[in-house]
């Protein structure tokens, strides 16, 4: 019986996974998205810039890199709701559930093979960090990857729990047009948490936020000379948090895709 | 009457642009927290001698993002009703083809005034600039929705595939969003890149519109070598050249 779930959930991932190659325009807009902010905006703005963290300047350069991979790879992992409504419109979610897999193992499924996908499409933009960033170690890029996917698969869940919550693809692109600008300015993707401690309430909403400790997970692997005091929590909470943050938005989209799927589409 | 049918198609374009209300309210909430939230947490990490004050320096560069994001959505639609040969139900209609041609333009002038008229006001809000300089402000945002609408036609005409005219279009609204003078001052452009590089990025119409807008609303954040009338000379270049462009390129599409 396990042997067959695992299966089935291999065969429900891989199902995300191979779609890829529809996708390449889109990758080829992201991917110049991302060159024009690590080589125009991110070049421009660090002169521009000056933060000191407890030991020292902060290479601004740097730090704004591996922000600009986050954002990136949250409007990938997000882009996934969109997908899930569509794919309710097309009825092709109905046809997954009248598949033999149990409902579990496809909610699991689609949002580990969402999270694998959003990871993939995001590598030649992770490849560009690795190498202006110059990070040599193995377990350095190994803990990088694991971070990303793991981050990519929560928001996965979480997109396909709003997906499936709201059934409407109207509504689903205001939300996460709207929650897209917030989340990720009010994180730490642009600025460290130091810059937030003046505006007290965009300072707690980025210190809850789980784009911040995500992205200061691969900061303090990446470049832990210039995130060590500039985090927004030690380093073993923040993995903690994303963990956290991944199961439970798994679990969501599990419950949502047991108790609300049917009834069908609805703008 | 001459011109009134080209009035019409745009009054048809604008009423298609209310039907992208959640589009837009992405965009106005992303226009929004980079005014409200990036702009003013990066007030207190850029550098006082770069940039005195961060957040009224980016507020004309939001007003002008505006007008580019909201004009530029006319391509889109275009390509699409030359892709489902919708445009065969416009050239059936009895108005004239440079109506139409214009029509279509001027929709995307108007989508990109229209939208940009509340960043304004919030411009007048922000510094009390009242008077006719609003009027020099209101001429700008017609000229950069003109140019903007046009390159965006222009370009939704250029190749045939579908997916390669969405990808040029975005690489485009990338390349002129980021190289462009909203997010950071002049000087430190200059100081960052090679002077030909330089010199494309100031003199694009974004920049131009930005740079005319800084001078009416907020003179005293930074002060640009450039005057106000040669900015608008070169404004007034850009939209004639792109108009022109855009109507011969969307014309020949129609025929095709």
């Amino acid at each position: 019986m396990i042997v067959e779930d695992l299966r089935a959930l291999a065969l429900i991932a891989l199902w995300d996974v191979r779609k890829l190659g529809r996708y390449k325009f889109f990758l080829a807009m992201r991917f110049a998205w991302f060159l024009l902010q690590v080589l125009v905006f991110g070049f421009i703005v660090a002169y521009m810039v000056s933060i000191r963290g407890p030991y020292g300047p902060i290479d601004y350069y740097k730090f704004y890199v591996v922000g600009a991979y986050m954002a990136v790879l949250f409007s990938m992992s997000i882009m996934r709701g969109h997908e899930i409504v569509e794919e309710l419109e097309d009825g092709l979610i109905d046809y997954q559930l009248s598949l033999p897999i149990k409902r579990r193992i496809l909610a699991i499924g689609r949002a580990l093979g969402g999270g694998i996908a959003s990871f993939t499409y995001s590598l030649p933009m992770l490849i560009v960090l690795i190498v202006v960033l110059g990070v040599s170690s193995v377990l350095q890029v190994a803990l990088l990857a694991l971070v990303a996917f793991l981050f990519a698969s929560g928001l996965v869940g979480v997109a396909m729990s709003i997906a499936l919550w709201l059934r409407s693809g109207d509504k689903l692109d205001i939300l996460m047009g709207v929650s897209d600008s917030l989340l990720v300015r009010l994180s730490t993707i642009f600025y460290p948490i130091v810059a937030l401690i003046p505006i007290t309430i965009y300072y707690y909403l980025a210190k809850v936020n789980p784009v911040s400790h995500a992205v200061d997970v691969l900061r303090i692997t990446a470049i832990p000379e210039y995130a060590q005091g500039v985090t927004v929590s030690d380093p073993l909470i923040m993995a903690s948090y994303i963990a956290g943050f991944t199961l439970t938005s798994i679990l969501a989209a599990i419950t949502l895709l047991e108790r609300r799927i049917e009834g069908g589409y609805g703008r | 009457m001459f011109g009134a049918p080209a009035f019409m198609v745009a009054y048809r374009d604008l009423q298609r642009f209310w039907k992208y209300r959640w589009w837009l309210a992405g965009l106005i909430a992303m226009n929004l927290a980079d005014l409200f939230i990036f702009a003013i947490v990066f007030r207190g990490i850029v550098r006082r001698e770069v940039i005195p004050d961060y957040f009224h320096f980016l507020a004309p560069g939001i007003a002008s993002i505006a007008a580019f994001a909201a004009a530029f959505t006319i391509g889109r639609e275009v390509m699409m009703e030359l892709r489902r040969g919708f445009h065969h139900y416009l050239l059936s209609l009895p108005i004239s083809r440079v109506d139409l041609v214009l029509g279509r333009i001027l929709g995307g002038v108007v989508r990109g005034v229209i939208y940009q008229m509340p960043f304004l006001a919030l411009l007048v809000i922000l510094t009390g600039v009242v008077g006719p300089a609003l009027a020099l402000a209101l001429i700008v945002t017609i000229m950069v929705s003109a140019s903007m609408s046009s390159l965006s036609i222009a370009l939704s005409t250029a190749v045939k595939s579908l997916e390669m005219q969405a990808t040029i279009r975005s690489i485009t609204y990338f390349a002129i969003f980021f190289l462009s003078n909203v997010f950071y001052p002049e000087n430190v452009l200059k100081t960052r890149f090679p002077e030909p590089l330089y010199t494309m990025i100031v003199n694009n119409p974004i920049s131009i519109a930005t740079s005319i807008y800084r001078a009416i609303f907020t003179p005293e954040i930074i002060q640009d070598t450039h005057q106000v009338e040669v900015l608008l000379a070169k404004l007034t270049l850009w939209a004639i050249t792109l108009v022109v462009v855009g109507a011969i390129l969307y014309d020949r599409n129609l025929k095709g």
